[in-house]
């Protein structure tokens, strides 16, 4: 009986054998292996299916290997492979293959219009961006006050041997970074601004901003007059429920208001007031030489969504401050005064395509400024205006073109009184002069940048061109290479090299608008996974104007995360500044030597902690480096026909340095909100200069320049305050 | 010699059994693993999934093996309950592994924007406005990338359900779960992509219509959904509770 229980058995299995090998022979089964064409990785888990079976399909395992049941005999079919991040890879069938099939994927995810949309707000050129700050690290670092540019002063690339938020990048001239928010240049986007345009808090409320760009090297060249670096921002366009709220500080008290505009729109709008009185009796120490400073600034910001994937952003903002500020070595009533009153638009429309995008910009900005200690006065009035068109094509998902033309004027006049000899400002001496000096300069500039991404190289390769040359701008070009290697999803190599143009305003009215080229090669080094980011560069630059100058440079960077509640950063840079050159005849050039900073800085180490936790957070910003240069006085002469004393210069300008600069700032800030409110209540506190070190800035002279006084940074400061929200439905 | 050769050919076969069972390790983890990966599922067995996760992404780094790791996290929040350490890290890990994935789909899109969101508890009150938005930018990334979707639906209006009145949710939630319920469970063909989310979708659906007042539309979506998964248990008692 068993025996013919296992013959039954038996012969049931032939005929299931035979029977699965019939179906074999009808649809014959299609093995293959999937890998990644650049790579040769083997892919585990690539989707592999039939065009006329969608619902089946297998996939691949951890060999990337594959087995599906082909078509059947006759039918012709198409087998389908596809993977996340891959172009998909078909193959029509008219037959079963003579053997396994060996399908090499290329890396490359298929364009869809959401991705299309984020690139269109991103410069081409973002493949070679080093850093990117959002909202987070911007409130949280203490040294940043809140301030989008004070925040990029903390990275390891400023160089800034000042405490001003103009940012000097990588061992240039403030002036050579360029500021675009929504793709409009914003010149001298600071307050308490001086007559050189630095100043020493950014124009932007970060409660409008969205994300900072910063390229510390190698400004992208759909962005013109940037000849060291760039800094973009682009401001938030979510829409949210309506809010309220309001500030008092003891540094800044303001109102901010926000409200939906139809269904995807968002309106904001603020107002800011600082009056140095109340800071001024915390901190009189700090302010000895500020007895008066003051500024109301506000802005309207409208962003909207248009048609589905287009966006129009409007911003307009205004600003009126002023300052005194006590001259040492002076008598008392030696007082510089400065006044400013400045309102500026911007308009940027970007509309998306899934093969294309265009963006359009423009902006208009007004500024009076007035200032006068002793017997010298001026008032200067500007204005600067800008627009431009830009339209990106995909020729495939890895190839784009990006073309462009862009107007940008500038102009200022200047009237006032003078003294008639620069060593004799003084009352008793009273000879002055009125003039009136007019400046201005226009540059039409038209640009192309072409990417291509291969495998783990992306080039980028850029020219920009003066693209109206005249008597006044003769013509000019800067260009640009980019080279991008991906060693890992995680970490690449760049390198990046080229010839900008800048043109700059700088402080001294004999000058006219300044052109300067610059050249550079920056390598840099990026690592960044979950919680670590490791970042190193290595860098030259070739300034050439009325004054040129040499650097070379190296950074390196690495933030750590250790879980939720504590960050930690550090940040070490050197710079080697040669000594700048400049024709020795020319009285002018050599004046704007001295004026010039050099940006020799042996070292530089930042770090930033943050902790945070259900009490509270708590921040600390450290930053030590090497003193800056500057050019001493050694003496002094006297004019005998006016008797005018003149100081008299080392010989070298900059080759001086100035003391070691130390500095840590803390903060604590804690979040109050009542469970039944939505509201919220932010109370915070800030002590910079902990230690109350003395940093010397800069030297004064007594008026026969026999005696030299320091001038110092920033003393220990100490500010708070609160913020209270209201949200609609409390 | 020979006896070399006999202990080479030892050798040889001791490690090549445990090559092959790695192989098939690997392939076993996978395997079936939506069905291994419920609400049913006991927390040790979630555990020694993600563990096997883990360390098979140690070997070979893969968004499948990130996405059901990541889920993995995501039932483990869930189950860590009061817990608040390990549920934090459980959505932490689960976070960074969406995160880590360099071309992301709907799918991570989703359960990025489900793991986030529950993370808001965790958050900072500096964070909590930015994180919020990036909760409901990746579902509508989701959503963009997927339209027939039902966990890019889900996840969506997971995202509304939650979020308060006054700070612009309640408005979508029930609009995404009724279109969740009515979506494919698994568009994509391949084994080891998801299929879950509709009996969750239906729990929601039915809870959105009770939030506003609807107990009629809120009994039909729970009858329904009870027709269609009588075993679910949150289902069962929210439909009991009607």
């Amino acid at each position: 009986m068993e025996l013919i229980c296992a013959q039954q058995c038996l012969r049931s299995l032939a005929v299931l054998c035979l029977l699965a090998g019939a179906a074999r022979a009808q649809q014959p089964l299609l093995r293959g292996m999937v890998s990644d064409r650049t790579t040769g990785d083997k892919l585990l888990g690539a989707t592999v299916r039939l065009a006329n079976s969608p619902g089946a399909g297998t996939a691949t395992d951890l060999d990337g290997a594959f087995a599906l049941p082909g078509p059947t005999a006759g039918r012709p079919d198409t087998l389908l492979v596809s993977y996340v991040g891959y172009q998909p890879w078909r193959l029509p069938l008219t037959g079963a293959p003579a053997g396994p099939l060996a399908v090499r994927l290329t890396p490359g995810a298929v364009q869809t219009l959401a991705q299309v949309e984020v690139t269109a707000k991103r410069p081409i050129a973002e493949d070679f961006m080093v850093r990117e700050l959002n909202f987070l690290q911007i409130v949280t670092n203490p040294a940043a006050s809140a301030d989008p540019l004070l925040a990029v002063r903390t990275l390891p690339a400023a160089t800034n041997t000042d405490e001003l938020a103009s940012i000097s990048l990588r061992g240039s001239d403030p002036s050579q970074t360029a500021i675009y928010l929504n793709n409009v240049p914003i010149y001298d986007a600071v307050k308490f601004a001086q007559l050189s345009g630095l100043g020493t808090f950014g124009i932007f409320s970060v409660d409008l901003v969205k994300s900072v760009l910063v390229f510390p090297s190698n400004p992208p060249l759909e962005f013109g007059n940037a000849g060291a670096g760039l800094i973009s921002l682009s401001t938030d366009e979510q829409p949210r429920a309506r809010f309220l709220q309001a500030s008092l500080g003891l540094a800044n008290s303001g109102v901010l208001a926000g409200t939906p505009v139809g269904k995807r729109g968002m309106l904001k709008a603020y107002v800011n007031g600082q009056d140095g009185r109340l800071l001024r009796a915390v901190n009189p120490a700090s302010f000895r030489q500020l007895p008066r400073l003051g500024l109301v600034d506000g802005g309207v910001h409208l962003a909207t969504k248009v048609g589905e994937y287009g966006t129009f952003k409007a911003f307009a903002y205004g600003i009126a401050e002023q300052y005194t500020y006590r001259v040492p070595n002076g008598p008392p009533d030696n007082q510089y005064r400065y006044r400013n009153r400045r309102g500026f638009y911007t308009l940027s429309y970007e509309q998306a395509w899934v093969r294309a995008d265009f963006a359009l910009a423009q902006g208009l900005s007004l500024r009076r400024a007035d200032d006068a200690a002793s017997n010298y006065r001026t008032t200067r009035r500007g204005h600067d205006a800008y627009a431009a068109a830009h339209y990106r094509r995909y020729w495939t998902d890895a190839f784009s073109t990006r073309v462009g033309l862009s107007y940008d004027e500038r102009r200022l006049n200047v009237n006032g009184e003078f003294p008639s000899s620069s060593g004799s400002a003084d009352p008793t001496q009273p000879p002055t002069y009125t003039a009136t000096f007019g400046r201005g300069r226009t540059l039409w500039e038209g640009y192309q940048y072409t990417k291509l991404r291969r495998g783990p190289w992306t080039t980028g390769l850029g020219l920009r061109l003066n693209a109206l040359p005249r008597p006044a701008q003769p013509g000019y070009r800067s260009a640009q290479l980019n080279l991008r290697r991906d060693l890992s999803a995680r970490q690449f190599l760049n390198l990046s090299g080229g010839q900008y143009t800048a043109t700059t305003t700088p402080e001294a009215l004999q000058f006219p608008y300044l052109r300067t080229r610059t050249r550079q090669l920056a390598l840099d080094y990026s690592y960044a996974r979950p919680g670590l980011t490791v970042a190193a560069a290595v860098y030259a630059k070739d300034e050439h104007s009325v004054v040129s100058a040499r650097l070379v440079g190296l950074e390196a960077y690495a933030e750590r995360s250790f879980g939720a509640h504590f960050r930690a950063d550090v940040g070490v840079a050197a710079v080697r500044a040669a000594r700048l050159s400049f024709d020795a005849q020319d009285p002018n050039a050599a004046a704007l030597a001295r004026a010039q900073r050099r940006y020799n800085l042996p070292f530089s180490l930042k770090t930033n902690l943050r902790l945070a936790g259900k009490w509270g957070e708590l921040g600390a910003f450290a930053q030590y480096r090497a003193g800056a240069p500057f050019t001493p006085v050694l003496g002094a002469t006297t004019d005998p026909a006016t008797g005018a004393v003149q100081p008299q210069y080392a010989a070298t300008p900059n080759a001086a340095a100035l003391p070691n600069y130390f500095r840590a700032d803390i903060s604590a800030s804690k979040f109050v909100r009542r469970p039944s409110k939505a509201g919220s209540l932010v109370l915070f506190a800030v002590l910079s200069n902990v230690f109350n070190t003395e940093n010397v800035s800069g030297y004064t002279y007594s008026a026969d320049y026999q005696q030299a006084t320091p001038t110092l940074f920033q003393r220990r400061l100490l500010y708070f305050g609160l913020v209270k929200t209201w949200q609609q439905g409390q | 010699m020979k006896k070399y050769v006999f202990v080479l050919m030892l050798l040889t076969a001791a490690l090549l059994p445990r090559m092959g069972r790695a192989q098939a390790n690997g392939a076993a983890v996978l395997a079936n693993i939506q069905s291994r990966l419920t609400w049913r599922t006991p927390t040790d067995s979630v555990q020694q999934l993600a563990g096997a996760l883990d360390r098979l992404r140690a070997q070979t780094p893969n968004p499948y093996l990130s996405y059901w790791g990541a889920f993995a996290q995501y039932h483990l929040y869930f189950r860590y309950g009061k817990d608040k350490q390990r549920a934090e890290a459980a959505l932490n890990k689960g976070i960074a592994l969406l995160e880590d994935i360099p071309t992301k789909n709907a799918e991570h899109y989703a359960l990025l924007s489900l793991l986030q969101g529950l993370n808001l508890e965790f958050a900072n009150f500096l964070t909590i406005p930015f994180k919020a938005g990036t909760v409901k930018e990746n579902a509508e990334k989701a959503l963009t990338l997927a339209p027939d979707n039902l966990r890019a639906h889900y996840a969506r209006g997971i995202n509304d359900f939650y979020t308060p009145k006054q700070y612009g949710g309640g408005k979508v939630a029930a609009a995404h779960f009724k279109q969740a319920i009515a979506l494919a469970d698994k568009p994509d063909p391949n084994p080891y992509a998801p299929d879950w989310g509709k009996a969750d979708a239906y729990c929601y659906l039915v809870e959105a219509h009770k939030a506003t007042g609807q107990a009629g539309l809120a009994r039909q979506y729970g009858t329904e959904g009870l027709r269609k998964y009588p075993a679910h248990a949150r289902l069962k008692g929210i439909v009991a509770k009607l």
